[in-house]
């Protein structure tokens, strides 16, 4: 009983305090900017990097916000997605109910996309998404935008162009089983057989999965049904990437063809371990990625985040550092209120030139300007090299 | 006095099933326990072996007071017990059953376990305490049966064996011939009484078979309904009126 | 199935269900010693990994002294998980459910622990650093070197544990503790202590287990916990009670997620994705049909008997 009344007075104090913090700024007007990204789990180190370049964003901001002499300030306020879909519902709930935030930074995964998205259309939160690009969120009029990643239609678009460039008569696919994995296979398949390409075996593996022996097996022996001329294409999360390659390292068949992959692959783990280099290496492997164009402002980004927080921004950092932005410019122009700022968001993204490309909309509210870049492994494991681009709209490679 | 009880009692809830109980068992005695079914003797023994908890009064052990201490604690002060129902490691061999009492084994630490040398030559000559009290309760062909094999009589002595490898002090006893034919009974009690005689163990033993434990006993208690009615030599007990009404209905 | 496919699958199944047996020997000794199924044994495994990575980064790669970092650091982790938490509350006799619940958070406990250090450090999806190699090669039969590590290691420890079990006198207590802790404590064994050497035990074998597994996979906070439920599929698969029993539960549930699973997507085309499902599957199975496990068909009966 005595802890009840504790907790309770504790509360009150703390609404008091709280009340007369607002007072004491009196005209004062705060905007809460939700972020909800996987702090845990295999991409918990790419949340925490993505939460610092939101911190950022946010820190410039207000700098030039006081500095104006607005009386607006925005805070964030956070919330592990534990990288599942329960995990982001929660997340934005308790994001939402405890700040009564209107707009939502994150979520990372399209997965986890997906399973904010029905919290958000039922509560009018618009949530700006920075990395999701599995096709199955790109739907119109719902309070998804995702401003900075293009939608993998167009990525799988390049990855069946370079494995028949390659000359792949068929290909084996091993993808993560959720919707971004599934989407980039389907996409994958169409693409591929659209453009004259031959059969597809597809494996999918459980997201959560961090032993891949069974599903290296199981490549290995379509790829050897397959006989020559067959490629093989990997849709993994980080993790199960290290593991896939770790067990396909000795298997005979996989270390003898070509192989591409999405930039999971591409981690600096990946390359640590000197074996996982020699097998990328030996076996050409190439992967489409969002392009590391270089706008004025990604210099002035790097140096701003290594002088704020001791180090160099993760990949994709930037893309949570434009998402943040153009959620905060959005909401001084339409105000802290979820229908306006969804009604405006296009209109403020399409003026929007971050830290790697122009963001762009299409009708479902996700990036409609595909700039990729098509990056190969070295020859001696090292490092990856830009070997080409890919330009989605015109659908056209062009290599260095 | 080797135990001395003073004034114990215990409350199951509202029932009282022992009420100011105080008793003495000198050294080297043997000391029958009797009394109807429910008249608190399975109790009493429990509290003494420290099982259960005292409600109130004291247990006083070679002058030392150890009411509210642990069972193995109890045990390592000197007091073992046998129950009614054979409590034994069933599916463990009879050697086994022996061997697992022995105090401050050097085999049982675990930094000590792995390396064999350091612990087997300990363990040869436990094994060999063991086979010589197993030679004396006349188990000794049976060293290596798993311990539910042995027959009910069997069982009995086996425990007895048991609270011998621990060199007891004082052994409690349940009931040691319940359900044990009519000869081996008496051999049980022979046993029993070699304990006293060979190892100066003292006993406090309840049994049913009053025939035969008033062959062995030095003196004899009478427990009813949770209190001591009486107290005297198996001859006194056999006349005591009150006795013999509560006990044998005359 | 082709023969490449099948021999590959059945190599996986032996090594995979190499380092389950490992770990769910620990989870069957917890059961039958402490009448505890620890969940936490899936973090003691973590953190036997997480020394397994340590002591390799900083240089050492023998993998003597890799596995006895991992044995220690997991035996300790189990000790003072038992010492902090599940020894006061087992004086205050608490429910099994509250103990289960205790372990679950113990569990959550390390783990973040883990995940702390990790974050901190830059500890994430790390392996070992000892390269995967080709032993032998005959057709289609491959052995690694991480095969040529786990299987021994596991048959040697397992012999080891059998004979501490069954020939000394700590196994002998800890049998007796097993069948009736009651009666252990009223014929003075010294029970505290035994249980002590049981959990340093128990979480030795986690440890080592993390370690052989983390040359398999990427070492991370979460790896115990994803590999906990087919471990316990093992466990309960070996009636929880018998060393026997668990040990070929291990070898088939590891060839339930291999073997099994790579047939019916070559023969029928069951998504491989559904291979998460198999210890779920195996472990209600059991339930329903068997409740006893493999030691009812074993027809042993007692518990943790040779």
């Amino acid at each position: 009983m005595i802890k009840k009344y504790l907790i309770i007075t504790l509360f009150v104090m703390l609404t008091i305090s709280l009340g007369v913090n607002v007072g004491a700024q009196d005209d004062m007007e705060t905007y809460v900017l939700g972020v909800a990204l996987p702090f845990t789990g295999s991409f918990g180190t790419f949340g925490q990097d993505f939460e610092r370049g939101i911190d950022l964003a946010v820190a410039q901001m207000n700098a030039e916000l006081e500095a104006a002499g607005s009386s607006i300030r925005f805070e964030t306020a956070s919330a592990d997605t534990e990288q599942t879909p329960e995990g982001a519902a929660r997340a934005l709930q308790t994001i939402v109910q405890t700040t009564g935030a209107q707009v939502v930074v994150g979520p990372l995964t399209t997965s986890e996309v997906l399973g904010a998205k029905q919290f958000a259309d039922e509560n009018g939160v618009v949530i700006v998404a920075m990395a999701s690009s599995g096709p199955a969120a790109s739907i119109p009029g719902d309070n998804i935008f995702r401003v900075i990643y293009p939608p993998d239609t167009f990525s799988s678009k390049a990855f069946a162009t370079i494995a028949l460039e390659r000359g792949h008569e068929n290909m084996v696919v091993l993808y993560v089983d959720d919707p971004f994995g599934n989407g980039m296979n389907e996409q994958f398949i169409k693409n591929y057989q659209a453009s004259g390409g031959g059969e597809v075996a597809s494996f999918g593996y459980a997201p959560q999965s961090t032993e891949l022996s069974a599903e290296a097996a199981a490549v290995s022996a379509a790829l050897a049904g397959f006989g020559d001329n067959a490629g093989f294409f990997c849709v993994c999360f980080p993790g199960a990437a290290e593991a896939f390659v770790q067990v396909a390292q000795i298997d005979p068949i996989l270390t003898s063809v070509q192989w591409l992959g999405n930039e999971a692959m591409t981690s600096d783990e990946m390359l640590e371990d000197p074996g996982h280099a020699q097998t990328l290496a030996n076996a050409d492997f190439v992967t489409v990625s969002q392009s590391a164009d270089v706008t004025p402002l990604t210099p002035i980004f790097n140096a701003d985040f290594v002088a704020m927080f001791d180090k160099e921004p993760g990949i994709f950092t930037n893309y949570a550092f434009d998402a943040a932005n153009i959620a905060m410019l959005t909401m001084l122009a339409a105000g802290n209120d979820g229908a306006a700022v969804k009604s405006m968001l296009p209109f403020i993204s399409n003026h929007y030139i971050g830290t790697a490309v122009q963001a762009f909309l299409d009708e479902n509210g996700d990036q409609a300007i595909a700039s990729y870049g098509i990056r190969q492994v070295r020859e001696d494991g090292s490092g990856f090299e830009v070997i080409g681009t890919y330009d989605g709209n015109s659908d056209t490679i062009t290599y260095k | 006095m080797l135990l001395e009880l003073k004034h114990l009692r215990k409350d199951f809830g509202g029932l009282r099933a022992v009420d100011d109980v105080s008793l003495n068992v000198p050294e080297g005695a043997i000391i029958g326990l009797i009394g109807p079914n429910g008249s608190g003797k399975s109790t009493l023994i429990n509290l003494i072996a420290g099982t259960i908890d005292l409600t109130a009064g004291q247990v006083i052990f070679a002058g030392e007071d150890i009411s509210g201490l642990s069972a193995d604690a109890v045990f390592h002060k000197g007091i073992a017990r046998g129950y009614q129902e054979p409590t034994l490691y069933f599916k463990m061999t009879v050697l086994d059953n022996l061997l697992l009492p022995v105090k401050g084994q050097r085999g049982e630490r675990p930094w000590y376990a792995p390396r064999w040398s350091t612990w087997q030559r300990e363990e040869r000559a436990h094994a060999l305490a063991a086979m010589e009290v197993l030679r004396q309760v006349q188990l000794l062909p049976y060293y290596d049966t798993l311990a539910s094999d042995l027959s009910g009589g069997q069982m009995k002595l086996l425990e007895i064996a048991r609270a011998l490898m621990g060199a007891p002090k004082l052994l409690l006893l349940d009931e040691p011939t319940a359900g044990v034919a009519p000869k081996l009974a008496y051999d049980i009690f022979r046993q029993i009484a070699r304990l006293r005689d060979d190892h100066g163990i003292t006993l406090l033993i309840v049994e049913h078979r009053l025939e035969i434990l008033f062959d062995f006993v030095d003196y004899v208690y009478v427990m009813h309904l949770g209190n001591l009615l009486a107290g005297g030599s198996a001859a006194e007990i056999s006349d005591h009126a009150t006795v013999r009404e509560v006990y044998f209905g005359d | 199935m082709p023969p490449a496919l099948l021999t590959t699958s059945l190599v996986n199944s032996i090594q995979i269900g190499s380092l389950y047996a490992l770990m769910a020997l620990g989870i069957t000794l917890t059961f039958s010693v402490m009448k505890l199924p620890n969940f936490a044994h899936a973090d003691y495994f973590t953190a036997g990994a997480y020394a397994a990575l340590i002591v390799s980064l900083s240089g050492a790669q023998n993998p003597i002294a890799i596995m006895s970092a991992a044995f220690l650091v997991g035996a300790l982790t189990a000790l003072l998980s038992h010492l902090a938490v599940f020894k006061p509350l087992e004086s205050r006799e608490v429910s099994l459910y509250t103990l289960i619940l205790a372990s679950f958070a113990v569990g959550l406990i390390i783990r973040y622990i883990l995940f702390t250090m990790a974050d901190y450090f830059n500890l994430f999806d790390l392996r070992i650093g000892i390269p995967l190699q080709v032993l032998y090669r005959e057709g289609f039969l491959i052995l690694s070197n991480i095969f040529a590590w786990v299987v021994p290691t596991t048959i040697a420890l397992v012999i080891l544990l059998t004979l501490l079990l069954n020939a000394t006198p700590l196994g002998r207590e800890m049998r007796a503790l097993a069948n009736n802790i009651n009666l252990a404590r009223v014929i003075g064994i010294p029970v505290e202590r035994v249980k002590n050497s049981t959990w340093l035990l128990v979480g030795g074998l986690a440890g080592v287990a993390g370690a052989l597994w983390s040359l398999q996979t990427a070492v991370n906070p979460l790896m115990g916990w994803a590999a906990i439920i087919s471990v316990f599929a093992a466990a309960i698969l070996g009636g929880l009670s018998s060393f026997s029993g668990t040990i070929i539960g291990a070898y088939v549930v590891a060839f339930s997620e291999n073997t099994v699973i790579l047939f019916l997507n070559y023969s029928f085309g069951l998504d491989l994705a559904y291979k998460p499902a198999i210890p779920f599957i195996i472990i209600i199975a059991v339930l329903l049909i068997r409740p006893g496990g493999f030691t009812q068909l074993l027809k042993r009966g007692g518990k943790l008997q040779r």
